[in-house]
């Protein structure tokens, strides 16, 4: 009972929930903010996409007359949302969280973090929106794209969390090797399957140079383009835990080291390592520009996917 | 005494060389007389060249020695006048009906003359070597004779050789049966002017039923000759209950199904139905017994959803007998406990009856494509008799239990093995050199091509278990070597298979097409799992095997219901269906779910298992490629899920309507079982565990919802959980808002002249670069390893 609760309490507040929803919306402003400093301007306040979601709430919801799906137009967001949740849940969080039930497996996480995507897909592909259209087939031949690095990435640490004696599926126990025998950051074997995720994360956030299936200039934001009102919030809610979930996937891969013993203070080396990444993104995104769809499935294609394949190599091999 | 030593070698000599010509000669004549027949114009001299070009063939039984190659010849030879007999008159009354000689003249006569064509028919069929013909035992003797002798590279020749008259004989069929005929009205025979041809067919068939008893006056004449046959085979099939069953439903549709579709596919799919009760009857053990149950019980949706698709089609009744006795074979396959039996059924399963099933709509495509699916059957087939023949060879039993004892880890053993595992990859049309060639037809019924899909292929797999596993029970430690490369090598063939197959669906157009590619793709995940042949390897590749019977079924039955609504094919033409369609779209969207592997779905959990099988087995390549393989599984269902069901609803789609409930149900069903299995995956693992334990290998841990693997395990309790609480967070938050909802139009910057065709991103616009990617690498192969012809769309 009492571990049913903990759970519960997990899952809705804290690592997850509540907690995961707000640092993510504040890491979300936080991005837009470094963004406009690098680009010379102020930006917005730090709680803008809080304040955007709660705006929203109040805001009526259009539900367009040519949808194809009506029913499908208004759960497509669930989706996405359902996933994330699940996802941040069961992620670890080095020192702090072990991550949920005995469910946190690589291979769940490889799903999970696809059902976002997955979420976009129906929601802009019921809205009956052209535009919407074009968006779904870019996502779709995005994720196709970065989706093999991922699985490379993810094999490779497996393999170099299982030293040698086979492959080690459990985030927690890859966690605890790094924490044991130091982050995979440090070594050599490791850096270019760390840039080739850092790639694969630029590209599932779709920040520039990825910037393209919900691109403002030519598609007009894409699929979100039919929502409005409170989907349109959960979508916002959604893109905010997916951002938290890829740096912890990151931190869990490749950085997982502890500040100390406390729980505080790993909290805070937890939040400041996620703050120092997120500055990092909006580095890459204020000086970058936007690939066309075909440059981009071509670079993810060969760069990624040759850096992963090389770690991969390293690690069986050496 | 030195003389008569160089006498003697000389003699040698000349033997030798005389035999050695005797050899090519009769090689040069085979070809020959194959090559002449398959264009030559005149039926009787087709007839004529084929035999001779097959008895000369056989005569090469002569040269060996075995104790009954003699025997064999002489039935073999006996059997072939026989047909040709029965062939030649039969040639001749359609001749005198048609009034020409030539093939031309008689295209489709053979159906307008039913009473001339039935033996024609039959005789071509009974050439080919397949049951319930005597030539197909008197072709296993023969085969047999062969190998007892102790070759195994001329047998395996020899199979392979009679292709080219298989090909013969499927032109003539196409020809005189199967095209439209189009002269003035022809005149039948009186029954009793046909009366001999009928006895030579009724003689035939009685040879192919009990052909122990057939081969019986052949051994003694043989002796008279002066080489008295011992040892042949023994040659009793056991036929268990519920293939007898589905057969005399068969006949009962045949009769009684004339006047009505409804009646006749009720019917079927009542005897599937009633078939499950007799199940009990049978000792075949688990393994098989829980796929026969699986088999009735897809054929008994099948059947229903029948009803309403096959309406607006022509002699239903003769179209469901044909599928159930192809069922029939798939039964038996299932149930037999003797791979004599079982090579058999398989011969039925997959030899004329299945042809004639899927060339039922009988336009030239259908044709085409079942033809081709015929011939890669054939020889798929070819491989599996000599496979089966060697281990009856080696180990003196048919029986599966008793051959698994008596088994000897020898050379010929392995190309045994060998033979036999490329026959079922074959059969599940894996083997990654352009799959496109070899997958079953697109054209065909529906329901014959979801049953396909969904289980028939299914047989491959099955069998190569059975098979890997007596292998491995007769292999010791130093003899493992060339069963784990087979295994190795199917694995990889397997992994190969998903990718290839899942970019050529990348490419399609059609719906049917881009199913069936997938239907190979999945299989390979079937392959994957069940040739690394661990617990966990096992029990993912038979629990993908179950799934994936569900969710692939669904979606062919879906499609169906948007083919029979819409009337195309062609997902460009289609759009905006899910509006038109709700049910059958909701059915699809869980279909497009499980086989993407999305969690919460059938086809998660078994990827599941057979990715960490891969991984503790070693296999990185296969896990990297199995898993980007369901990426574009994705992609892929995204396509055809947005160009077909979403998006801008076009001038085809407008006047379509909800599928019937004849479709609905079998639909639902599946659909229900998908989910069912998805969340609580216990309820067919308990069955794969006690496979697992009759396979002497160890059971997995599971409850009803969770699986584990050594420290890694999932619930989908648990997930099903997680992911709802979120979803429900998310539903409750729509609830608190209770903002006003209103009806808009899309925003579309303004413009007004836009029609739907315009707006609307069909399938063929999707994935431009990735297309190219794919069309590349399809170049690329051609060039390398020199494969003719590019990707064709058909």
């Amino acid at each position: 009972m009492i571990t049913l609760s903990a759970s519960i309490l997990a899952y809705l507040f804290f690592p997850g929930g509540m907690f995961a929803i707000i640092f993510g919306l504040l890491l979300l402003g936080m991005e837009r903010i470094a963004v406009a400093r690098f680009q010379g301007r102020i930006g917005p306040p730090i709680f803008q996409n809080l304040f955007d979601v709660i705006k929203l709430r109040t805001k009526e919801f259009l539900v367009p007359e040519d949808a194809t799906n009506r029913l499908m137009f208004i759960i497509a967001p669930f989706f996405g949302f359902g996933g994330m949740m699940t996802a941040i849940f069961i992620l670890p969080v080095s020192g702090v969280y072990d991550g949920a039930g005995a469910s946190s497996d690589l291979v769940v996480l490889i799903y999970l973090m696809a059902l976002p995507a997955v979420s976009h897909i129906f929601g802009g592909s019921s809205s009956g929106s052209t535009y919407a259209a074009i968006a779904v087939s870019r996502e779709a031949i995005l994720m196709f794209a970065y989706e093999i690095t991922f699985v490379i990435v993810l094999f490779t640490v497996a393999l170099q969390a299982g030293a040698g004696d086979g492959a080690l599926f459990s985030l927690k126990g890859i966690v605890d090797y790094q924490v044991r025998n130091g982050s995979f950051v440090h070594d050599l074997k490791m850096i270019p399957a760390f840039v080739a995720f850092v790639i694969f994360m630029l590209a599932t956030l779709e920040v520039p140079p990825f910037h393209i299936a919900e691109n403002d200039g030519d598609v007009m934001k894409g699929y979100y383009m039919e929502y409005s009102g409170m989907p349109l919030a959960v979508f916002e809610l959604t893109h905010a835990l997916k951002l938290l979930v890829l740096i912890t996937v990151l931190q869990i891969f490749f950085m997982p080291g502890l500040a100390g013993g406390s729980i505080v203070v790993n909290l805070l080396w937890y939040m400041m390592k996620s703050a120092a990444i997120v500055i990092g993104i909006a580095l890459v995104h204020a000086s970058m520009p936007s690939f066309r769809v075909d440059q981009a499935f071509k670079f993810l294609m060969i760069v990624p996917v040759f850096l992963a394949l090389l770690s991969l190599g390293l690690v069986l091999f050496l | 005494m030195n003389s008569s030593l160089a006498a003697d070698q000389t003699t040698a000599l000349v033997y030798g060389h005389s035999a050695e010509a005797l050899h090519i000669i009769c090689l040069i004549i085979f070809v020959f007389c194959g090559v002449k027949a398959l264009f030559h114009k005149d039926l009787k001299k087709i007839l004529i060249y084929s035999l001779v070009g097959l008895v000369v063939d056989v005569r090469s039984l002569l040269t060996i020695d075995s104790p009954f190659a003699f025997a064999a010849f002489l039935f073999h030879v006996f059997n072939f006048f026989v047909c040709i007999g029965m062939m030649y008159m039969a040639a001749r009354a359609l001749e005198k009906a048609v009034g020409s000689n030539s093939l031309d003249d008689m295209r489709g006569a053979g159906r307008v003359v039913p009473r001339i064509g039935i033996p024609l028919a039959a005789g071509l069929f009974a050439m080919m070597g397949l049951p319930p013909f005597a030539t197909f035992f008197s072709k296993l003797v023969m085969v047999s004779a062969f190998i007892d002798a102790g070759g195994y590279v001329s047998p395996t020749l020899l199979a392979a050789g009679e292709l080219l008259y298989f090909l013969v004989f499927i032109r003539v069929i196409k020809i005189v049966f199967l095209d439209r005929y189009k002269g003035s009205p022809l005149q039948d025979r009186e029954w009793k002017n046909v009366a001999p041809l009928y006895g030579l067919l009724v003689f035939s068939v009685i040879g192919g039923l009990i052909p122990q008893i057939a081969v019986k006056p052949f051994l003694p004449l043989a002796g008279l000759m002066g080489a008295p046959g011992y040892g042949i085979p023994p040659l009793t099939i056991s036929w268990p209950l519920p293939v007898l069953w589905l057969m005399a439903g068969a006949a009962a549709v045949y009769y009684f199904g004339r006047t009505s579709n409804k009646k006749a596919g009720l019917l079927s799919s009542l005897v599937c139905l009633s078939a499950m009760p007799t199940l009990l009857l049978s000792s075949a053990g688990v393994y098989g017994l829980s796929f026969a149950v699986l088999i009735l019980f897809m054929a008994t949706l099948q059947f229903f959803y029948s009803v309403s698709y096959m309406e607006h089609s022509h002699h239903q009744y003769r179209f469901y007998t044909c599928f159930l006795i192809m069922i029939s074979g798939l039964l038996g396959v299932s149930l037999s406990q003797d791979i004599y039996s079982t090579f058999f059924f398989w011969e039925i399963m997959s030899g004329w009856i299945m042809y004639l099933a899927l060339a039922h709509e009988e336009d030239a495509f259908s044709v085409q494509e079942a033809t081709k699916y015929f011939i890669f059957n054939y020889l798929g087939a070819a491989f599996l008799v000599v496979g089966i023949l060697i281990m009856y060879d080696v180990t003196g039993h048919w029986d599966y239990g008793k051959m698994a004892e008596n088994f000897q880890y020898t050379e010929r053993m392995a190309f045994a093995v060998l033979l036999l595992t490329i026959g079922f990859i074959m059969k599940a049309a894996q083997l990654p050199f352009r799959i496109d060639y070899w997958m079953h037809p697109k054209p065909a019924p529906t329901p014959i091509s979801g049953y396909i899909s969904s289980t028939v292929l299914k047989s491959g797999p099955f069998m190569m278990v059975k098979i890997f596993f007596i292998a491995s029970l007769g292999a010791t430690a130093t003899t493992f070597l060339p069963l784990d490369l087979i295994k190795h090598v199917s694995g990889w063939i397997g992994a190969l298979t998903i990718i290839m197959a899942a970019s050529f669906a990348m490419l399609t157009n059609s719906m049917k097409r881009l199913l069936i590619f997938h239907t190979v793709s999945q299989l390979g995940y079937v392959i994957v799992g069940c040739s690394l042949m661990t617990s966990m390897g096992l029990a993912g590749g038979l629990l993908h095997f179950v799934n994936h019977m569900f969710f692939k079924n669904l979606l062919f039955l879906c499609a169906g219901a948007v083919f029979i609504s819409t009337g195309t094919d062609k997902m460009d033409q289609l759009g905006g269906l899910g509006r038109k369609m709700p049910l059958t779209f909701i059915c699809f969207m869980i279909g497009v779910l499980s086989i993407s592997g999305v969690p919460l779905f059938s086809g998660f959990i078994s990827k599941w298992i057979i990715y960490h099988a891969v991984m503790d087995t070693g296999y990185i390549g296969i896990a990297i490629l199995s898993l980007f393989g369901s990426v574009l599984t994705l992609a892929s269902f995204v396509k055809f899920m947005h160009s077909a069901f979403l998006g801008q609803m076009q001038d085809r789609v407008r006047e379509a309507r909800e599928a019937s409930w004849y479709m609905l149900v079998p639909m639902s069903i599946l659909a229900g079982l998908s989910v069912l299995l998805g969340i609580f995956p216990g309820m067919a693992l308990m069955p794969i565990n006690s496979m697992l334990v009759d396979f002497n290998l160890q059971p997995l841990q599971i409850t009803i919802s969770s699986v584990t693997d050594g420290v890694d395990s999932i619930n989908m309790l648990f997930m099903l959980a997680a992911l709802s609480l979120g979803m429900g967070v998310a539903g409750l938050l729509y609830f608190l808002t209770r903002t006003k909802t209103r009806k808009t139009h899309v925003f579309v910057c303004g413009v007004d002249d836009l029609t739907p065709e315009d707006s609307h991103v069909s399938s063929v616009n999707c994935y431009e670069d990735a297309k190219k990617i794919i069309k590349g690498a399809v170049k690329l192969m051609k060039k390398t390893i020199g494969l003719k012809g590019d990707y064709v769309e058909r």
